[in-house]
């Protein structure tokens, strides 16, 4: 799978008519360089075909509304560094987490404490999947703001998904939204590409589980499916 | 005009088998488990101070069977288990057993039971042990049910709370009693 990189979407270029370009670029803070060559040019059409200038402002809406330059930005680059990560894995101990438990919504709720974002729970009672899933419960502030639920489908890096499902030893599964377009940007189906990062039994990797979660594809009937993001 | 009729009803019947097949309901919850008899203690008790601090314990079969090993007391301890084999967290497939344990008096009345995953691996595992102190007399065959378990814990915050979740957690069944179990 062939993630694209939004840490690289702050500078965009895009070629005018007469062949000369036009440069803006996302302020979001973070240093770093856009690679053109790496950015499916399709998302240019779609800039294109729905009239969205070539000026800075106009490209930082589009690319905030795709959650670029927010809260739930910095949360994807975060949460992509755990990566291959084992320390949450099934058999071993991570902070109040004893072994032998699934640990996917103890590494969500990690990722949201350090980005304040989620209030403190008692010890060894973060929400459970389950709870993230289910749009009735209030997943506590933090001092940057509070997960709440999406309602119009759109998914944004940062963006925490969770299935509920029956098995017996869970509640069901939580992951955040860390890649965008990771199979190149379908301006007819922007949403329904993105990865999602979580920790699974063995360690913690990108995947389309969360895609596939909300979409229905995934192995089991995941219901509900809830989206949240920070506000 | 017989063959022809045979031949009509035939397809009709053959249509509403069909039909049946493919609006067969799938069960949402796992058909009730037989809870087989795994071992008893006579002149025993909980070890309350170990099921008080479940959660501090590791996760996983061997641990939540020593968190429910009875201690030394003045009434039966009797553990039932029931077993099967599907799908877990991930899409893993493992052994799925339930440890139904009771503490008796001595007419066989229940004092006090809990009903647990031994594979449970949602933490904290308070959360989805579910408890009971209907008087009730245990007999072989009866159904798990009569016991009424309700959540151990009572927060409402609690998944357990969740209809769905404890009846999924109930896994409700039938107690059998089996001559060969271990007696201790």
């Amino acid at each position: 799978m062939n993630f694209i990189d939004p840490d690289g979407m702050r500078k965009f270029c895009v070629t005018n008519d007469d062949g000369s370009i036009v440069e803006t670029e996302i302020d979001d803070g973070v240093d770093g360089s856009f690679d053109i060559a790496a950015f499916d040019l399709s998302m240019l059409q779609y800039a294109y075909d729905n009239d969205i200038s070539e000026t800075k402002t106009d490209y930082e809406a589009f690319f905030n509304s795709l959650g670029l330059g927010t809260q739930g930005y910095y949360l994807a680059l975060e949460v992509r560094k755990w990566d291959g990560n084992t320390e949450y894995a099934y058999d071993k101990k991570k902070g109040d987490f004893p072994k032998n438990t699934n640990k996917c919504n103890k590494f969500v709720y990690d990722r949201l404490l350090d980005a304040d974002l989620i209030e403190k729970y008692p010890i060894g009672c973060p929400p459970q999947a389950g709870a993230y899933a289910d749009p009735q419960t209030n997943i506590k502030a933090g001092k940057n703001g509070q997960m709440s639920v999406v309602s119009d489908g759109s998914v944004h890096l940062g963006d925490v998904i969770a299935g509920k499902f029956g098995w017996r030893d869970a509640s069901g599964h939580v992951e955040i939204v860390s890649y965008l377009f990771p199979n190149g940007y379908d301006p007819k189906n922007a949403t329904n590409y993105f990865g999602t990062t979580g920790a699974h039994r063995d360690s913690i990797f990108p995947s389309s589980k969360g895609y596939d979660m909300l979409n229905g594809t995934a192995n089991v009937k995941f219901n509900p499916v809830t989206t949240r993001r920070a506000k | 005009m017989i063959i022809i009729m045979r031949n009509i009803i035939g397809v009709f019947m053959l249509l509403l088998l069909a039909s049946c097949a493919l609006t067969k309901k799938v069960p949402s919850y796992p058909p009730r488990y037989d809870y087989y008899s795994y071992d008893s203690y006579d002149n025993a008790d909980f070890d309350y101070g170990r099921i008080y601090a479940i959660d501090s314990v590791d996760g996983g079969k061997s641990s939540m069977l020593d968190v429910f090993t009875p201690t030394k007391g003045d009434n039966k301890v009797v553990r039932y288990i029931s077993y099967d084999y599907g799908p877990t967290f991930d899409d893993y497939r493992d052994s799925i057993n339930f440890l139904l344990v009771l503490k008796l008096d001595l007419e066989g009345y229940v004092l006090d039971g809990f009903l647990c995953y031994l594979q449970t691996s949602d933490y904290p595992f308070s959360s989805f042990l579910l408890r009971t102190n209907k008087r009730i007399k245990v007999k072989d065959g009866i159904s798990v049910k009569k016991l009424e378990f309700d959540c151990y814990r009572n927060s409402i915050s609690d998944d357990c709370r969740d209809i769905d979740f404890l009846q999924r957690r109930m896994n409700l069944g039938i107690i059998r009693f089996q001559k060969n179990a271990k007696s201790r």
